[in-house]
């Protein structure tokens, strides 16, 4: 049996799409727009940013006023090498964003080709369960995490007909059998969500944890499941004639204007308040009402963070409450 | 795939100067048949904007039952508010919604009545006591309306209150007295003191933050049930269809869950009434 070659495959990917791919940039990897397949960096770490840029651009065109029933041109595009990780929060997009035809549009162009990436701290969440791979969304899966040959899985009939045009055939294919087991947070996402409520409303807690903290927002930009947007309306009247275009546009729930309203209120005042929020969104809110956590267990939020607040020494200190 | 962004046209074709600042519109869409279709229940809310000044939610005014046109009642408080204020007859407001809960009809029709304004707050409960005051409504229960103002200036929707009164006890409080004024004066907090209120009734309130402080425990020291106490909570809001996160409060979203919330279900996220 021919044995797979990732870099011819990228070549082929090459000719159909706008391809992604983890690039080495100044000791930094990241996903970038490729040109070459001699771009793609074949380092097993994870790359500081992740899909998001892709497919939750920072701005994009929501509504235009002069032309309300404008579609945008999709170009299709693949996203070479998303870690299992970053799998995981493309699911909590995906559910987030599933009455949303602006990411649905762009979604629905994209080709995910994913590889078994170790986060830095494997044992951190723990999120390597057996079958993980029956509950992620992706076209094809490069495991390149064993001895020996890579091991190539489809999730999709578009990864099955893709590599049956590369003409590749040594693959299995994987049924997606939802996020989660039987609809439900799994128990060790329930326990941690339970622990995350006993210091939910303590103040000193998140006091202390947010001494540090100079809310320049850095943690939700890396963060893979932050999708925090405002809506941003720019041009306008122009004569009689409603023109003007309504955008979306990321935000961080750390910045001052972020819960502020006309008059004066701030519902999010301080830094404790605010790393509050972000920990309840994704340990509280976000398992209630999705029920997968919106926490993947990346460490990026650690890595970028200017002042070293750990998200590990958190939970620690989380599931120790009684 | 709807697009959740879109907002549609609608035409001021009315103006009041209701208080300093503030000014009642009606509006009407420019489809004839959104117009037509377009229905709402008391205490929902709308998004109104302007291409490239931006969007705020706001409160329905007019009662459920005007189908030719609807009303809100906006305080050049914001960049946008402001900017709706500039506009005049025959403008264009670009509008999408209704967004959000209401208040809990079903559960108010069968009980007695206690409706709490403090400023602004009058707005969103104005469609409610409209309702109240229908023929049909069931006259064996008690409605109580209570509503606080700054001063004589800002109350709104003075023309109402003959009406309101003839079918229901309203009463009125200033927090400062003026010239104009020969009614109460205090906060609308003290109206629960002063008056006879019905027992075992729904409580609806909409008011700033610093009112729910201190009703909050008064009602609770009356009596009230938790679960019969109903604050309309004011937040941040952009999408207005729970996916933005501005307007997130434990793990409700004051947008799509609320903006209505009964004591009971907010009582343990502290960042819900401080």
């Amino acid at each position: 049996m021919a044995r797979f070659n990732s870099s011819k495959f990228v070549e082929y990917l090459l000719k159909k799409y706008l391809v992604i791919a983890p690039v080495e940039q100044e000791d930094e990897l990241l996903f970038q727009v490729i040109h070459d397949t001699k771009e793609v960096s074949s380092s097993m770490r994870l790359p500081r940013n992740s899909f998001k840029p892709f497919l939750l651009p920072h701005e994009e065109v929501l509504f235009d006023f002069e032309n309300p029933k404008k579609k945008k041109k999709v170009s299709s595009q693949a996203i070479f090498g998303l870690s299992i990780v970053d799998l995981k929060a493309l699911i909590l997009f995906d559910q987030m964003f599933a009455k949303d035809p602006h990411y649905q549009a762009l979604r629905q162009n994209t080709l995910i080709v994913g590889q078994c990436v170790v986060p830095e701290d494997p044992k951190f969440l723990n999120i390597f369960e057996e079958n993980v791979l029956e509950r992620l969304k992706f076209d094809i899966l490069i495991d390149r995490c064993r001895k020996g040959e890579p091991k190539i899985f489809t999730g999709s009939r578009l990864g099955q007909k893709t590599l049956e045009k590369f003409k590749y055939s040594n693959f299995e294919h994987i049924d997606f059998k939802g996020s989660v087991e039987g609809g439900k947070l799994d128990p060790k996402s329930l326990k941690l969500k339970e622990q995350m409520k006993k210091v939910i409303n303590n103040k000193a807690f998140w006091e202390k944890f947010a001494k540090d903290c100079i809310m320049c927002g850095k943690c939700t930009v890396a963060c893979p499941t932050c999708y925090c947007f405002d809506l941003v309306d720019e041009g306008g009247e122009i004569g009689k004639k409603q023109a003007g275009v309504r955008k979306r546009r990321l935000s961080s729930c750390f910045y001052d204007d972020f819960a502020s309203v006309a008059g004066g209120e701030n519902f999010l005042k301080n830094k404790a308040e605010r790393l509050r929020n972000y920990y309840m969104h994704k340990f509280i809110r976000t398992p209630e009402r999705e029920q997968v956590l919106g926490c993947v267990g990346c460490l990026r939020c650690f890595q970028v963070c200017p002042v070293g607040i750990d998200i590990r020494k958190i939970l620690d200190a989380a599931s120790k409450a009684k | 795939m709807k697009n959740p962004y879109e907002s549609y046209p609608a035409t001021i074709t009315k103006i009041v100067l209701d208080a300093p600042d503030t000014r009642g519109f009606t509006l009407k869409f420019q489809d004839p048949k959104r117009q037509k279709n377009f229905s709402f229940s008391p205490g929902q809310f709308i998004v109104v904007g302007l291409p490239g000044i931006g969007e705020i939610p706001v409160g329905i005014s007019s009662p459920t039952f005007e189908k030719g046109f609807f009303q809100i009642t906006v305080r050049g408080i914001g960049k946008v508010s402001r900017a709706i204020q500039q506009k005049t007859v025959g403008s264009t407001l670009f509008v999408r919604g209704p967004y959000g809960n209401g208040w809990p009809m079903k559960e108010i029709e069968k009980r007695d009545l206690l409706v709490i304004a403090g400023g602004l707050g009058i707005i969103p409960l104005k469609p409610l006591i409209d309702e109240a005051c229908r023929k049909d409504w069931g006259h064996q229960n008690q409605v109580q309306v209570f509503y606080g103002s700054r001063n004589f200036k800002n109350l709104l929707f003075e023309t109402q209150y003959k009406k309101w009164c003839s079918f229901h006890d309203t009463q009125i409080v200033l927090d400062a007295a003026g010239p104009r004024w020969h009614g109460e004066i205090g906060n609308v907090n003290d109206l629960l003191d002063k008056h006879t209120v019905p027992k075992d009734a729904i409580v609806t309130a909409c008011g700033p933050p610093i009112m729910y402080k201190f009703l909050v425990p008064k009602l609770l020291e009356k009596g009230y049930k938790e679960e019969d106490i109903y604050l309309s909570l004011e937040r941040k809001m952009y999408c207005a269809v729970g996916v933005c996160e501005h307007c997130a409060i434990g793990e409700k979203y004051v947008c799509k869950d609320g903006p209505v919330f009964s004591l009971a279900e907010i009582k343990d996220m502290p960042e819900a009434l401080e």
